[in-house]
């Protein structure tokens, strides 16, 4: 889908398939403080389309993908699917919307149950929504296996005895015997093995094409998630800072923050022959989400800080159609890098108390 | 292709996989084999015993063993060996009794403590805490007080005060599991409670409890012995290796064997109890089977 017909679709607003609206999630730690791990999201992933969700570790992308399929309550806020609350929902028509929308998780090991064959744990599903006969199940579970790339000569085995890319394919294949319109994949290839990585993600591409699964592409690396997303949204300490067509954010990042990931992305080519874009040096760790800065969340970390930033939360605009940001100073150029020399300061002084 | 062509995947059957774990673990093959000639011993004891458990042979008291009495005779001129053969039934019987109480209400009562957390896990927890801060042979003496003396109460009331032990364990072992991600996954495919209970979690948190479950046998042998000691379980005319003790260390002078015999049938029970489990674990566990 190209960019023009994502933005063509985000500006008629065409029926989402899940909408999130300011989202709230917040957990309670052992000594009474808050954890805002996610803290007023609010987009809109459509039909057919892979969302991209990136952040650093501590960004709570993992929380609002699990949130997605209904793994975390939310705090405030809702998750609407297809226009409907899953909490307001009566349990029959809960379990029949369930099976549409599915996740996949990071650790491919961990989300088999060590003591099911692998043929058990693909079953489970149909098991579990009561369809068919224990022969149709079984026929089904092999050929999801078979459409994901593994051979029934692996069915009776159990998950210690495959490796990473097979477990992952065999979470694949069980997820596909349920025909899903959703899938959340929360870093489905960052405990892969590179050279493994390209055919999973591969697989995710031809199962979009085969069966038009949408995707919320969840990852911290910025160049799987311009490989594959159709929109992409950055996520920081809970919030998201940009959101907009991959190409737009990739050739012209609205948000300070999106430019710095940008620059981080090795280049595989020689210093010499490298293009002139300077990189942007992120100076200290992600602030803890149980003490966020105030007004802007990365105002300690940005490059073009200023005094505004630290008094007034930037407002989530649209500045381009279907380009979202949450920047004071952005404008339709591109994001603003740098700010005059004393306010450079303030911001580094600030940042080392 | 066809999947259905392609599936001659054909398990072995149980006997041949059963075969094969004999011969690759001989210590617990070995340990089966005590337990089965035990429980075999148990049900044939009438017809395999030279003399009834409580004739008398006067002219012979508290003898030494010789070929007329394998391992002696006791006070009243009892034959021990045939003594410890009649025995073995209610030692046995007591055993599991009180195992099977434990596991029974054990494992369930934790299993919804780890899982469900918040107050009712706090409320289970403290009861298992009130429990476990009794000895067991305590509460059986108070059980058998209130609801008569015999070997069933008795043994009940054990398998209640072994239960908390359990729980806990499988609380614990719970608490880890449920965090999973493959409950998690379960979950997501809209799986019932029962369900990631009973094929999730518990299959992933049963296996401290096998080992625990063998050693509490080997404990609940000596439990026996203990209130059969007190006269508060087996009551004469039956026998039971733990009441052969009480009645013998009164001769452990005069005639050791009297002591030793029946203490050497509780040890080698319980250590054969003890390797099963072990070996169980192992069989039980794919992820420690050859890859």
């Amino acid at each position: 889908m190209s960019v023009q017909q994502i933005a063509a679709q985000v500006t008629a607003s065409a029926a989402p398939l899940v909408s999130v609206e300011d989202l709230r999630i917040h957990f309670a730690t052992r000594d009474r403080q808050t954890v805002k791990a996610v803290d007023g999201v609010s987009f809109a992933i459509l039909p057919g389309e892979t969302f991209g969700i990136i952040g650093e570790s501590g960004s709570g992308k993992t929380t609002l993908g699990r949130a997605l399929v209904g793994l975390v309550p939310p705090t405030a806020g809702r998750i609407r699917y297809g226009g409907e609350d899953l909490r307001s929902l009566p349990r029959r028509r809960l379990r029949q919307l369930r099976r549409d929308y599915q996740i996949i998780f990071q650790d491919p090991h961990a989300a088999l149950n060590p003591r099911m064959t692998i043929l058990q744990s693909v079953q489970e599903p149909l098991e579990i929504m009561r369809e068919g006969t224990p022969a149709s199940r079984r026929r089904a579970a092999l050929e999801a296996l078979e459409r994901a790339g593994l051979g029934p000569q692996l069915a009776e085995r159990y998950p210690h005895q495959l490796s990473g890319g097979q477990k992952q394919r065999v979470n694949i294949a069980r997820v596909l015997t349920l025909r899903p319109k959703f899938i959340v994949c929360d870093e489905v290839v960052a405990a892969l093995d590179v050279s493994i990585r390209g055919a999973i993600l591969n697989l995710f591409a031809e199962l979009q094409q085969e069966f038009g699964i949408t995707y919320a592409f969840i990852t911290h690396d910025i160049s799987v998630v311009s490989h594959i997303s159709d929109r992409v949204a950055v996520m920081y300490l809970g919030q998201l800072m940009e959101l907009g067509p991959t190409a737009a954010v990739t050739s012209r990042p609205l948000h300070p923050y999106t430019a710095a990931l940008l620059s981080a992305e090795p280049q595989p080519l020689p210093s010499d022959m490298r293009t002139e874009k300077r990189r942007i040096q992120l100076a200290g760790e992600i602030p803890s989400p149980l003490a966020p800065p105030s007004g802007c969340r990365f105002r300690t970390r940005c490059p073009a800080a200023r005094p505004q930033c630290a008094e007034q939360a930037p407002a989530w605009r649209e500045l381009t159609p279907g380009h979202w940001v949450a920047c004071h100073f952005a404008t339709p150029a591109g994001a603003v890098l740098e700010t005059d020399h004393a306010m450079t300061t303030t911001a580094n002084a600030e940042e080392r108390t | 292709m066809s999947a259905t062509t392609l599936l001659p995947l054909q398990q072995d059957s149980i006997v041949v996989r059963f075969g094969r774990w004999l011969r690759r673990d001989i210590r617990g093959a070995l340990s089966l084999a005590f337990l089965l000639l035990l429980i075999v011993v148990a049900l044939l004891a009438p017809w395999i015993a030279p003399y009834s458990p409580t004739e008398q042979d006067y002219a012979n008291m508290l003898a030494e063993p010789s070929a007329r009495h394998w391992l002696g005779t006791d006070d009243l001129g009892r034959d021990v060996f045939s003594r410890l053969i009649h025995g073995t039934a209610s030692s046995l019987y007591a055993a599991f009794l009180a195992v099977g109480v434990a596991v029974l209400v054990g494992v369930p009562v934790g299993l919804v403590a780890g899982f469900m957390g918040g107050w009712v896990d706090l409320a289970i927890s403290r009861c298992i805490d009130t429990l476990l801060s009794f000895p067991a042979i305590v509460l059986a003496v108070a059980v058998t007080g209130a609801m008569g003396i015999g070997l069933t109460t008795a043994m009940l009331a054990v398998g209640l005060v072994f239960s908390p032990q359990l729980a806990r364990l499988v609380r614990a072992r719970t608490l880890v599991v449920r965090q999973e991600l493959y409950v998690d996954a379960a979950r997501c495919f809209g799986a019932s409670l029962p369900r990631l209970l009973l094929k999730h979690v518990l299959p992933n948190a049963i296996q401290p409890v096998l080992v625990q479950a063998t050693l509490l046998l080997a404990v609940a042998l000596l439990a026996e012995a203990s209130l059969s000691f007190l006269g508060l379980g087996v009551q004469p005319p039956d026998v039971s290796w733990g009441m052969m003790i009480a009645r013998g260390y009164m001769y452990m002078e005069i005639a050791p064997a009297q002591m030793y015999v029946p203490g050497l049938a509780i040890l080698l029970t319980a250590i054969a109890f003890n390797t099963l489990g072990e070996s169980l674990r192992v069989a039980l566990d794919p992820t420690l089977r050859g890859r």
